[in-house]
C-alpha cells in the first residue's frame, strides 16, 4: 500500500506541486448502548479513506476519497492541486514550512488486550453489569452505559521521504446517571478509557466508576446551590484539567496567538504563579490525545508552554513554525483522513507541586473544594465558564456540606497568576474530546491547585 | 436495484427477520480562513451504507465506506452475526410501515450543487476584505463557506424506499478586534441555507461590527433585570426545549415535561412547530431517518404543550402519533424548530427596558433535564433607561429556561434562520444577572 501511496505523492509533483503529503486511514470498531435498562442496539463500522495534501503555487489544497483505488487516488491527488491553485488566486503570502526531520517509522500502541479479540458478547456482559449495578441503587431512575472501541492504523507519506505507520485502539466505557425528584433531577457521569485494549475498562475500575457516578447523583440530589461570588477554591485534577485546556491552551496555540489572543507577544512574561508549570505532551502512553507522530509527519515532542510562571513556547505546525521561526512539536492534527490538520493539543497538563491535597484542604480557612467539569465555554481573552460535577464548602481546613449547579469563570491568566499551592497527585483524566471545528482526541488534567475564581450558584 | 435494497435483501436471506438500510453519498466543497488569509481549499467525495438487521427484537447495526455489491453482502454479515450476539430489546415493536410523503419544496439546488471552487474561494476572499476595510482593528479568526450536495435512499423489510437529493450551504465567520494590548470577546456570523442565497457582504459587516462592539467592556454589579436574547442565544433556549418534548426522553423519563400535555408551559405569545416540510428548510426532507414522512407538529400553541415530537419506536411505546421525527431506528430529533414571531421591533425592546442586558451570544450550556442555564454573556451590552449604553464582560446569565418561557415578554417580527432553529430576538424579565464584582 505504501507503494502506491508513494506513485500518488509523485503523480502530485509531476502535476506541479512543491509539497505533498497523504494519510490513509482505517478505522474499524463497536459501540453498544444500554438505555432504560435494555441494550437498545449495537452497531459495527468500518471507516477507510485517504486524505492528500498539496502545497502548490504557494497554497495549499486539500482533497479526500473513500475508494481506495489507483484512479481515485489520482484523482484525489489531481482534485488537491486543483484546488491550492484556486486557493493561490486569492493569497498574498505563499506558504512556508519548517524543516523537520525526514521520517521512517512504525508506531504501536500499547494494547494489551485486543477489542477484536474480544467477544461481542463479553462487551455486552461488562455494559450490562454497570448498568445493573447503577440500578441497585434506590436513587437512580435512569442511566446510560455506552461502550465504544475502535482499532485504528494510520499510514501517512509525503514528499521529502517520510513514511510512517501508527497503529492503535481507543477503549471507552460512558456512564450517565439521573437521580433525585423528577421536578428537581440530579445527573453525573464519567467516562473512562484511552488509548489501549479492553484492559483499559474491564474489571473493578468498571464498576468504581459505577460507584462514583451513583454516589455523586444521590448527594447531589440532596445539595443545596452556593451564593455566588470571588472565592477562594480548591480545584481537582479534572477541572483544572479543563481550564488548563479550554482557558489557556487553546490561547497557546500559535494560529490563535497570530489572530489575538491573550498570551499574543508574551513570550518570556510572567503569565502564571511561579508555582505553575504547563506542558503539552504527547504521551503518555495510555492518554487519548497520544500522538507519536502528528499528520504532518512531525516527530512529536513536549512543549513547555509556562515554567514556573514564564511563557515559553507556542504550540505549532510547520507552517506558524516557519513564520514565527520556532521548531514544530507535533502539535498539527486532523479529525480523520476528511480534514487537513489544524494546531491542536495532545495531553495537557500542569505538573505537580509538593502539597498533598489534604494538606491544602487543611490550610483553607475559606471557600470551596470544586470537584469534575461538566463543560463550558472559552474565548481568545482567557475568560472561561465552566459548569462543575459537585462542590463542598470549606470551613476551618474541613469539608463541609456538598452544593451543586455550580458554575466558575473568570480569566485564565489571573486564575493561574492566583494559584499559591499545587497538589503533588498529577492526574490525567481519560479520554477527552476537543471540537475546535474538527473533532480530535486529547485529555487534560493536572493535581489539586489552590486558585481565586468567581463561583455562581445557578437556579 | 439500489444498494440499500440490495442490503435489505441479503440480511433478509441471512435469516434476519427485518432489516432497514440507508445509503448516502456527497461530495463537498471547502474553503476555510485562518488569520484572514485563505488558508485551505478542499474537496472530498463520500460514501456510506448503514445497514440495521433485526432478528428476535435483537437488532445490530453494520456501516461501511464505499459501499458495493460485493462489500454490502459482507456487510449483511456482520449486522447478522453482531444481532445474533447481542440480547433481545424488548420494547422493540417493528420497522415502519410505507405511507405517502408529502412534496417538499426547496431540498435541492442545481446551482448550488454546481457552484465552483474558484467561485467560493473568491466569495471568502471578499469575506476577509469586507472585514479588514471596515476596520482594521478586526481580523478573521477562522471563516469556513462549505457547500455539498448529497443523495440519500432509505430502504427496509416492510417496503419503505425513498430517494432523495439535497444542498447545503453554510458560512460562518469568527472575528476578534484588537485595540491596543486589548483583545475583545470572539464574534460570530453565520448563514445557512439549501441555497446559494447568501449575501456575503452583509454577514461580513455584521461579524466586523459585532467584533468591534465588544471592545472596551466593563464589569457590572450583580442585578435582577430585562433581558434580551439574541436568535443566537434564543435557538439555544428552544433547542433545550426540543430535547424536553424529545418523545425518547419522556419515555426515559428524564424530561421535566412527562405527564404536562395539555398544561401552561410558556407565555401565550409563544408557540412553537416542529416542521419537517418547511421549504428550503435546512432539516426539511421527504423521509425522516426510519422512512417515515416529515410532517408539521405544533408542539406548544398559545403558550399550552399540544404534542410530543416521535419516531415509531417512542410513538409506539407512549401510545402517541409518529411525528416523522427519526434521527434513526431508535432515535428521536427535532427537524426545524420554528419559533412563530411576534410583533416587536429588537429596537422598541430595547426602548422598553429600564434596566437591563442584550445578550448576543452565551457561552455556556442549558440544560433540559431540570432547565438549568450557565453561561457567560458574550457580546452582552447593558440598557439603561432604554437606551445601550456599553459592552460588558465577566457576567453570568442565572436562570432556569422553564422559568424564562413564562416570563417572556416580547418577541420580534424579525426571525432568523439559525441551521434548523428559526426564533425571533425575546424578551424576558426577571433574570438574574451575576455580575464579577464580590459578593
Amino acid at each position: 500500500m505504501i507503494d502506491l501511496l508513494k506513485e500518488v505523492v509523485d503523480r502530485g509533483l509531476r502535476l506541479g506541486a512543491d509539497y505533498v503529503d497523504i494519510r490513509l486511514e482505517s478505522y474499524e470498531g463497536v459501540a453498544i448502548r444500554i438505555r432504560k435498562g435494555v441494550l437498545d442496539a449495537a452497531a459495527t463500522s468500518i471507516t477507510e479513506g485517504v486524505g492528500v495534501r498539496v502545497l502548490a503555487d504557494g497554497s495549499w489544497g486539500f482533497s479526500f476519497t473513500e475508494k481506495i483505488s489507483r484512479d481515485s487516488l489520482y484523482k484525489a491527488v489531481e482534485n488537491a492541486v486543483k484546488m491550492a491553485k484556486a486557493s493561490a488566486l486569492a493569497k498574498t503570502k505563499p506558504v512556508k514550512l519548517a524543516e523537520v526531520k525526514t521520517v521512517r517509522d512504525r508506531c504501536t500502541a500499547e494494547v494489551k488486550e485486543s477489542p477484536i479479540d474480544v467477544p461481542t458478547e463479553e462487551k455486552v456482559r461488562l455494559a450490562f453489569e454497570v448498568d445493573r449495578f447503577l440500578r441497585a441503587y434506590r436513587g437512580i431512575r435512569e442511566d446510560t452505559v455506552h461502550y465504544g472501541d475502535s482499532v485504528f492504523r494510520k499510514i501517512f507519506v509525503n514528499s521529502e521521504g517520510s513514511e510512517i505507520t501508527i497503529e492503535g485502539c481507543r477503549v471507552s466505557l460512558g456512564i450517565y446517571a439521573v437521580g433525585g425528584s423528577p421536578t428537581s433531577p440530579s445527573s453525573a457521569h464519567e467516562l473512562i478509557g484511552g488509548v489501549g485494549g479492553y484492559e483499559l475498562v474491564k474489571g473493578d475500575i468498571s464498576l468504581k466508576t459505577a460507584e462514583t457516578v451513583a454516589e455523586r447523583v444521590i448527594r447531589l440530589a440532596e445539595a443545596g446551590i452556593p451564593r455566588g461570588g470571588a472565592y477562594t477554591v480548591i480545584l481537582d485534577n479534572e477541572l483544572l484539567g479543563l481550564i488548563v485546556h479550554e482557558a489557556f491552551g487553546h490561547t497557546a496555540e500559535a494560529d490563535m496567538v497570530i489572530s489575538g489572543s491573550i498570551l499574543t507577544g508574551k513570550l518570556g512574561e510572567t503569565v502564571a504563579s511561579e508555582l505553575v508549570t504547563i506542558v503539552d505532551d504527547p504521551g503518555p502512553i495510555h492518554a487519548n490525545g497520544w500522538t507519536p507522530y502528528d499528520d504532518e509527519g512531525v516527530k512529536a515532542r513536549k512543549v513547555v508552554i509556562v515554567d514556573k510562571g514564564v511563557l515559553r513556547e507556542y504550540m505549532h505546525n510547520r507552517e506558524t513554525a516557519a513564520l514565527m521561526n520556532a521548531e514544530p512539536a507535533g502539535n498539527a492534527r486532523a479529525q480523520s483522513y476528511g480534514f487537513p490538520p489544524l494546531i491542536r493539543m495532545r495531553n495537557t497538563y500542569m505538573e505537580p507541586g509538593d502539597w498533598s491535597p489534604e494538606e491544602i484542604i487543611e490550610d483553607t480557612r475559606e471557600g470551596f473544594y470544586l470537584k469534575g467539569g461538566v463543560g463550558g465555554q472559552a474565548d481568545s481573552n482567557g475568560e472561561f465558564m465552566f459548569s462543575v460535577q459537585e462542590a463542598w464548602r470549606i470551613e476551618n481546613g474541613e469539608l463541609k456540606e456538598p452544593y451543586r449547579g455550580v458554575t466558575v469563570s473568570g480569566n485564565a491568566v489571573d486564575v493561574l497568576k492566583s494559584i499559591d499551592a499545587v497538589g503533588r497527585d498529577l492526574k490525567i483524566s481519560s479520554p477527552g474530546t476537543c471540537g475546535k471545528g474538527q473533532l480530535v482526541p486529547v485529555d487534560g488534567g493536572g493535581p489539586h491547585i489552590r486558585c481565586k475564581l468567581i463561583v455562581g450558584g445557578m437556579r | 436495484m439500489s444498494l440499500s435494497e440490495l442490503a435489505v435483501k441479503y440480511a433478509l436471506r441471512l435469516g434476519a427477520s427485518e432489516a432497514h438500510s440507508v445509503e448516502s453519498e456527497g461530495e463537498v466543497i471547502r474553503v476555510e480562513v485562518e488569520r484572514d488569509t485563505i488558508s485551505s481549499v478542499s474537496y472530498g467525495r463520500s460514501s456510506s451504507l448503514s445497514l440495521a438487521v433485526i432478528t428476535g427484537n435483537r437488532i445490530g447495526f453494520a456501516s461501511l465506506k464505499n459501499p458495493t455489491e460485493e462489500s454490502i453482502k459482507l456487510l449483511a454479515e456482520r449486522g447478522y452475526g453482531l444481532a445474533k450476539a447481542l440480547k433481545p430489546n424488548p420494547y422493540w415493536k417493528g420497522l415502519p410501515k410505507p405511507k405517502p410523503y408529502p412534496h417538499v419544496e426547496g431540498l435541492y439546488d442545481r446551482k448550488t450543487s454546481e457552484l465552483g471552487v474558484e467561485e467560493a474561494v473568491e466569495l471568502m476572499k471578499t469575506a476577509v476584505s469586507i472585514v479588514k476595510d471596515r476596520d482594521s482593528r478586526v481580523s478573521v479568526v477562522n471563516g469556513t463557506l462549505s457547500v455539498s450536495s448529497s443523495n440519500r435512499t432509505i430502504a427496509n423489510s416492510e417496503g419503505i424506499y425513498c430517494e432523495e437529493r439535497f444542498t447545503t450551504m453554510y458560512c460562518g465567520l469568527l472575528t476578534v478586534a484588537k485595540e491596543g494590548g486589548e483583545v475583545g470577546s470572539f464574534a460570530y456570523e453565520d448563514h445557512s441555507s439549501r441555497r446559494m442565497d447568501l449575501d456575503i457582504e452583509n454577514l461580513a459587516i455584521k461579524a466586523a461590527e459585532k467584533a468591534l462592539a465588544s471592545l472596551r467592556p466593563k464589569t457590572l454589579k450583580s442585578f435582577k433585570g430585562t433581558v434580551i436574547f439574541d436568535p443566537d442565544v434564543s435557538r439555544m433556549l428552544f433547542s433545550a426545549l426540543s430535547a424536553a418534548y424529545n418523545g425518547l426522553n419522556i419515555w426515559r423519563g428524564i424530561s421535566p415535561l412527562k405527564g404536562r400535555l395539555g398544561e401552561k408551559i410558556a407565555t401565550e405569545q409563544l408557540t412553537i412547530v416542529d416542521d419537517g416540510v418547511r421549504p428550503w428548510g435546512l432539516a426539511s426532507s421527504k423521509a425522516d431517518g426510519e422512512g417515515s414522512p416529515r410532517r408539521t407538529t405544533v408542539v406548544i400553541e398559545d403558550g399550552i404543550l399540544k404534542a410530543f415530537i416521535n419516531n415509531t419506536f417512542t410513538a409506539r411505546l407512549l401510545d402517541m402519533e409518529e411525528t416523522g421525527n427519526a434521527a434513526g431506528l431508535l432515535d428521536v430529533a427535532p427537524s426545524n424548530t420554528v419559533v412563530k414571531p411576534g410583533d416587536y421591533d429588537v429596537e422598541e425592546m430595547v426602548c422598553e427596558t429600564d434596566v437591563g442586558l442584550y445578550v448576543g451570544r452565551l457561552s455556556g450550556h442549558i440544560r433540559f433535564e431540570d432547565g438549568l442555564i450557565s453561561g457567560t454573556a458574550k457580546q452582552a451590552f447593558l440598557i439603561k433607561n432604554g437606551e445601550r449604553r456599553y459592552p460588558v464582560m465577566e457576567c453570568m446569565i442565572s436562570g432556569n429556561l422553564y422559568d424564562i418561557l413564562k416570563n417572556i415578554t416580547g418577541l420580534s417580527r424579525e426571525v432568523k434562520v439559525k441551521w434548523s432553529t428559526i426564533v425571533p430576538t425575546v424578551m424576558v424579565e426577571n433574570v438574574s444577572i451575576i455580575g464579577g464584582g464580590k459578593p
